[in-house]
């Protein structure tokens, strides 16, 4: 069974491009789309990275509500290992959404439970909400688990991570740019420190 | 949207299926899982948005630890003050002043207008007059175009970027340089309905040096009533600017020695004989600063042998001296 790694967070915090833009870094060229969480599944057929780009990422929020699962491969102890970075649907303060998107946080949370390594990808040009707090304080003495503080390249982010830093102490919180493809290196780091094995 | 009869849930399962029922927010539920886990609340990382005190508080440290600018402290503060009871009388049902904050800074470069502005944002942020408070920094050539209508096109791009926060537009002056060709009157306009179409959302500042910004702003009569808040800027004092290189060389970590504190002094005081016209400017402290750490770092790399902690954080003057 390979390691998983989680990604979540609320919505258009930029989880999907993230882990599309992560994979690509760690050398993948194509992905491997399947209708459920498991990339192993018959159903599943090989996208070029490119078009995964396209139907995946979107401004709209909650575009992701069932986890999406991207094998890669990463250096971890010494050897090269198989890892399963997912993708989560976004979970939110929110009041009344319909029965879907519950029903995809419900999906998430549970995920949640059985985690071992977390990526908590926020939004740095937006201050960050209770629902993050909850996340943070839930997972971080689980989990191996980290705040990716994202869009770092915008203006209105200047500043952000270092208070973000001061939020989620003693959480580390990496600085990236899914878009612009920064930070990446130190996230393959903290997983490959963090990854059993 | 919590059900009277049903128990609470006290397993993880139940817990996750109240949200899927819509009895649990997210947030209510990791609280729940939390605490099934055993676990405290975390000393409070993340505050309310409706907490905005808390940060407001920090936001005054940093603008009290500015050097100097004591008028403009005085001047944010009534501000601050006005806006602060606005606030409650309008949260116990009174009515409220109209408030139009924008604002023209008036100074030489490197005194500290930027940094302000920055502050500003911050602060707005905190009491909620704006709801992101960052800073879009701009000039002339981020404004104006080559031709009808790129100039408002241009304009209304950077209005949006700084939409929910501050918008600074350096040497505001040069929109006026005038002539039929010029487009800075376009860019003017457009800010000016921008202004209007967007009351409450951006924080407008137009900053330069005095004398300009004051011709700038009798040629243009239409906008001096549109900028209430006018804020002067003056040059550092050698004083204050060794105020500044001592707070500099602290927050990296650096310290200096006497003699280097004695010297710097004269320096800053020689420089304002020689150039006053430039003298005030803060941003000389950085370069100063910066080239003094470089120099510091090949001194002690070509003296050679063992290097300690101290003086890897000591600053001498020999490491300022050829900055001249």
């Amino acid at each position: 069974m390979s390691a998983e790694v989680l990604v979540v967070g609320r919505p258009n915090a930029g989880k999907s491009l993230f882990v599309l833009n992560f994979a690509a870094f760690l050398g993948l060229r194509a992905v491997r789309l399947a209708a459920s969480a498991d990339p192993g599944a018959a159903s599943a057929r090989w996208v070029p990275l490119e078009r995964a780009r396209r139907e995946w990422v979107s401004p709209l929020p909650y575009s992701t509500l069932e986890p999406v699962a991207l094998r890669v491969v990463l250096a971890v102890g010494g050897r090269l290992q198989p890892v399963h970075v997912v993708d989560c649907p976004a979970i939110d303060d929110g009041s009344s959404p319909g029965e879907a998107i519950r029903r995809a946080w419900a999906v998430t949370l549970e995920r949640l439970l059985t985690a071992r390594v977390v990526l908590h990808v926020l939004d740095a040009a937006n201050p960050p909400r209770p629902v993050d707090a909850e996340l943070a304080a839930f997972v971080g003495p689980r989990a191996a688990y980290a705040v990716l503080a994202n869009k770092c390249d915008l203006p209105e982010a200047a500043g952000a991570v270092r208070r973000l830093r001061r939020q989620f102490a003693p959480r580390p919180v990496l600085a990236v740019s899914a878009a612009a493809n920064r930070g990446f290196a130190d996230v393959a780091r903290f997983l490959a420190d963090n990854l059993p094995g | 949207m919590r059900p009277s009869a049903d128990r609470e849930p006290d397993n993880a399962r139940d817990v996750i299926r109240w949200v899927e029922a819509g009895r649990l927010t997210p947030a209510e539920a990791l609280g729940r899982l939390r605490r099934l886990d055993g676990r405290p609340a975390p000393p409070v990382s993340v505050r309310a948005p409706e907490d905005s005190g808390h940060t407001a508080e920090h936001v005054w440290r940093e603008i009290d630890a500015l050097v100097g600018l004591k008028e403009v402290k005085r001047q944010i503060r009534e501000i601050w003050a006005f806006v602060e009871i606005q606030r409650r009388r309008g949260a116990v049902g009174l009515a409220t002043e109209a408030q139009t904050l924008h604002m023209i800074f008036r100074g030489a470069p490197g005194t500290g207008k930027t940094t302000v502005a920055r502050l500003v944002g911050r602060l707005f942020a905190a009491l909620e007059v704006l709801p992101k408070g960052h800073l879009v920094e701009v000039e002339r050539a981020d404004l104006v175009g080559e031709y009808i209508g790129h100039t408002a096109q241009k304009t209304r791009e950077v209005v949006r970027r700084a939409m929910g926060g501050v918008m600074f537009v350096d040497e505001a002056y040069s929109l006026a340089r005038g002539g039929e060709k010029d487009f800075g009157k376009e860019a003017i306009d457009t800010l000016v309905k921008a202004m209007e179409d967007h009351k409450s959302e951006f924080l407008l500042i137009l900053a330069g040096y005095p004398r300009e910004m004051a011709s700038f702003l009798s040629a243009n009569p239409g906008l001096y009533s549109r900028f209430p808040i006018h804020l002067d800027f003056p040059d550092y004092s050698p004083q204050e600017l060794m105020l500044i290189t001592e707070q500099m060389v602290r927050q990296r970590e650096y310290r200096l020695t006497e003699e280097a504190r004695l010297e710097l002094i004269r320096y800053w005081e020689r420089r304002q004989a020689f150039w006053p016209e430039n003298a005030g400017n803060a941003r000389l402290v950085r370069n100063l600063v910066e080239r003094a750490v470089r120099r510091q770092a090949v001194r002690l790399l070509h003296r050679g042998g063992p290097i300690s902690r101290d003086d890897l954080m000591t600053l001498v003057w020999a490491d300022f001296e050829e900055s001249r």
